[in-house]
């Protein structure tokens, strides 16, 4: 069988990874995978750890207190904690130019998704009419990757949106906030789907509701910014974990793929690789190769291996990415109330709005306030910082924000391409973005729709908080060298090999032709399964 | 008083955590606010103006009210500012202090509207007295560069 080389080991990388080792295939995965650190005290619950580690502050705000959010306008308040910077940390030169975007790369073991707040929503037939396969193919996958991970959500009003797939687990139990906003629906379901067309309903997490293998139900430590200590809360790192079980799977960390060298009959015959802080390259042979070092990187990787080929320096176009808006809520019913910190802590409620055209669906996740850093959220409220914790203190319980999706599509222009000239010998990566005309637009009637629903649900948007992120913010990149059945200049088949280059496969977000507005992350896995599963 | 002093750190965070929580801080709070300030120049890098907020609130509780009233609105990114955030973070993160932000008991909406209502009105009286005295001195001596200039 041939030899496999995997590069990356997030999400897309480590599913390809685990279906073609069970098919017995040899598997060598290349990656950068700075390592995670070491879990701490894991049966604590948030509290707790507050309460008997040494050094909580040391956990809590980092080394060098980095976890404390200063004032500084424009800052956002969803901050990554401490104990998970390693998955930001970049390689040696490491080095892009942004236009619109502002992307974040991750080369942690697992993949940026070792951040990630773990919503996993199929896209229906819909939406994948732009993919040369349909729901029927991808459904199984959906299958397989829940049985892998543990997906856990119902089968209620937003299943419209989210197609119910196997292996769904019973939801997590309600924190107590998210019980009330659903408990409100029920009342209100008449006009808030039936005028307003938007749907109320759970959210499909990666969380284990009941125990999976080795891996223990979710025990309600209130944990998971923070990192799940008990893996309950699926990341990739634990699909890693599983592939080096096997004895024909060889993971090659700390390692920075830059291209791959490709004979003159344009087969890949070897990934080029240096080590990720610095030295000489090396070359890995390979019969076939997968890129899986997200769609930014695998692009880059791309875009160097035809450049050193042709000496031609390529531009790409269909970058896509979700706008997301946040936008912050207050349940008057819970203001003065106690909260419970133990509690799952991400989203557990989402909002399906529906468009003009299915493909125009707005997604939205709702995350109520349970255990979080608080003084971001004091310091920016315009009073001094003791009444404003007084507020704070009481109106925990009450709040919460809304994450608006909006779906992107593929436009010329907005693109990736390589600077070759400023550090001969070390490209450096380029991206370009603008939002699509009439964006605006969407996002406002998004937001008022959004504002009604809260509003019916018992809850006030406080003026002037409404936040759009930039794009990149999302983290859910695609587009730039999409799945085709006919072969386009920078396309890939169905089962994802390159047009151009025979033996090369790129398994993730790069192939899509379309972005819905749901998460990624979940079809990026399917994807991998499938794409394994044909073609290998 | 000025924060390189011996001992002054630690009557500054005695004030600060006076005035947020009503009560002294433990060495352990003691201990990281100080380091904090040793590991960065967030907390220490400033205009004049800063400097005299941050000295002048250092004060006690009441003057920490009123420097921090005035500073909310008109030197947010002003070190008093970062300083009350950190030991925020602080005491969020640790242990007893985390309780004074985390535990309530159920408090009737109408209570607590009215004391809303009355600590914002004090808020504005602060604002308002406090002004006439601060917004003349920022003017004159210069606002607060943003962090890590
Ligand atoms: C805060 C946050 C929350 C998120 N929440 C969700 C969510 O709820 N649902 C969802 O669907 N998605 C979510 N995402 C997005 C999700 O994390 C990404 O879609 C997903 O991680 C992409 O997976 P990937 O495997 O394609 O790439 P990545 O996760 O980026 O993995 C890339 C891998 O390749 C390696 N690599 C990169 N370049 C190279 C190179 N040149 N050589 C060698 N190795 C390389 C890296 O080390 C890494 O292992 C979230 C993201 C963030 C940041
Ligand atoms: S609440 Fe979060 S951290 Fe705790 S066990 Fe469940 S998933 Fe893990």
């Amino acid at each position: 069988m041939d030899r496999i080389v995997v590069v990356g080991s997030g999400p897309s990388g480590v599913h390809f990874a685990l279906s073609v080792l069970r098919k017995g295939y040899d598997v060598t995965m290349v990656d950068v995978g700075f390592p995670k650190p070491a879990v701490v005290a894991p049966d604590s619950t948030f509290r707790g750890l507050k309460e008997n580690l040494d050094d909580p502050v040391r956990y809590f705000l980092g080394e060098k207190f980095e976890g404390v959010v200063l004032p500084q306008p424009g800052r956002e308040y969803y901050g990554i904690p401490p104990s998970k910077n390693y998955v930001f940390r970049t390689p040696a030169g490491f080095d892009n130019v942004t236009r619109g975007f502002a992307p974040l790369f991750g080369f942690a073991q697992g993949g940026i998704a070792e951040v990630w707040t773990g919503g996993c929503y199929p896209f229906n037939a819909d939406e994948l009419s732009d993919f040369p396969f349909s729901y029927a193919e991808l459904g199984p996958c959906y299958g397989e990757v829940a049985r892998r991970i543990g997906v856990c959500g119902a089968a209620d009003d937003l299943a419209r949106h989210f197609p119910v797939h196997d292996n769904l687990l019973e939801p997590l139990e309600l924190d107590g906030h998210s019980a009330v906003l659903l408990a409100k629906y029920e009342k209100k379901r008449a006009l808030i789907q039936g005028e307003w067309k938007c749907s109320v309903g759970r959210t499909r997490v990666a969380v284990l509701s009941r125990d999976l293998g080795s891996r223990k139900k979710c025990t309600y430590l209130g944990r998971c910014l923070w990192g799940c200590p008990t893996g309950a809360f699926y990341t990739p790192s634990l699909t890693l974990a599983e592939c080096r079980e096997f004895p024909n799977f060889h993971y090659v960390t700390g390692v920075r793929a830059s291209h791959v060298r490709l004979d003159a009959n344009r087969r890949v015959s070897h990934v080029v690789v240096a080590p990720a802080d610095g030295g000489n390259p090396q070359e890995i042979p390979a019969e076939r190769v997968a890129l899986a070092a997200g769609a930014l990187s695998s692009s880059q990787i791309y875009l160097e291996s035809m450049y050193r080929h042709t000496g031609e320096v390529l531009k790409l176009d269909g970058l896509m990415d979700n706008r997301q808006i946040l936008v912050p809520f207050v349940n008057l019913g819970l203001i003065g109330q106690p909260y419970n910190p133990e509690s799952y802590q991400y989203h557990q409620v989402g909002m399906g709005i529906e468009q003009g055209t299915p493909k125009e669906y707005v997604h939205a996740q709702v995350t109520t306030l349970k255990t979080a850093m608080l003084h971001p959220i004091i310091q920016n409220l315009p009073c001094d910082a003791r009444l404003a914790s007084f507020v704070v203190r009481h109106f925990h319980a009450a709040l919460g924000i809304v994450n608006i999706n909006l779906h992107d599509t593929r436009r010329p222009g907005n693109s990736v391409t390589l600077d070759v000239q400023t550090a001969p010998g070390r490209p450096r990566l380029v991206i370009e973005y603008s939002p699509a005309k009439g964006e605006t637009e969407v996002i406002r009637r998004a937001v008022r729709t959004v504002r009604k629903a809260l509003g019916a649900l018992g809850c006030i948007v406080p003026p002037g908080m409404t936040h759009v992120r930039p794009m990149g913010a999302s983290v859910h990149y695609a587009g730039m060298l999409p799945m085709s059945r006919t072969a386009g200049e920078h396309t890939v088949s169905e089962t994802c090999e390159s047009h151009a280059v025979k033996n090369l496969y790129l398994v993730d977000g790069a192939t899509f032709p379309f972005l819905p507005a749901k998460n990624i992350t979940f079809t990026l896995m399917a994807n991998a399964v499938r794409v394994a599963d044909a073609a290998f | 008083m000025s924060s390189t002093e011996p001992g002054a750190l630690e009557r500054e965070c005695e004030g600060f955590c006076h005035y947020l929580m009503g009560r002294a801080p433990d060495a352990y709070v003691l201990a990281k606010y100080a380091e904090a300030h040793r590991l960065t120049t967030d907390y220490s890098r400033g205009s004049r103006f800063d400097r005299l907020l941050v000295s002048f609130a250092a004060w006690g509780s009441f003057s920490a009210s009123l420097a921090d009233s005035y500073a909310s609105l008109f030197a947010r990114q002003g070190i008093l500012r970062r300083k009350l955030v950190l030991l925020l973070a602080i005491l969020e993160s640790s242990s007893p202090a985390h309780g004074f932000l985390d535990a309530i008991e159920p408090t009737p909406v109408f209570l607590l509207a009215l004391q809303l209502l009355g600590r914002g009105i004090l808020f504005g009286i602060r604002v308002l007295a406090i002004s006439l005295v601060l917004l003349p001195l920022q003017l004159a001596l210069g606002g607060s560069p943003p962090r890590g200039e």
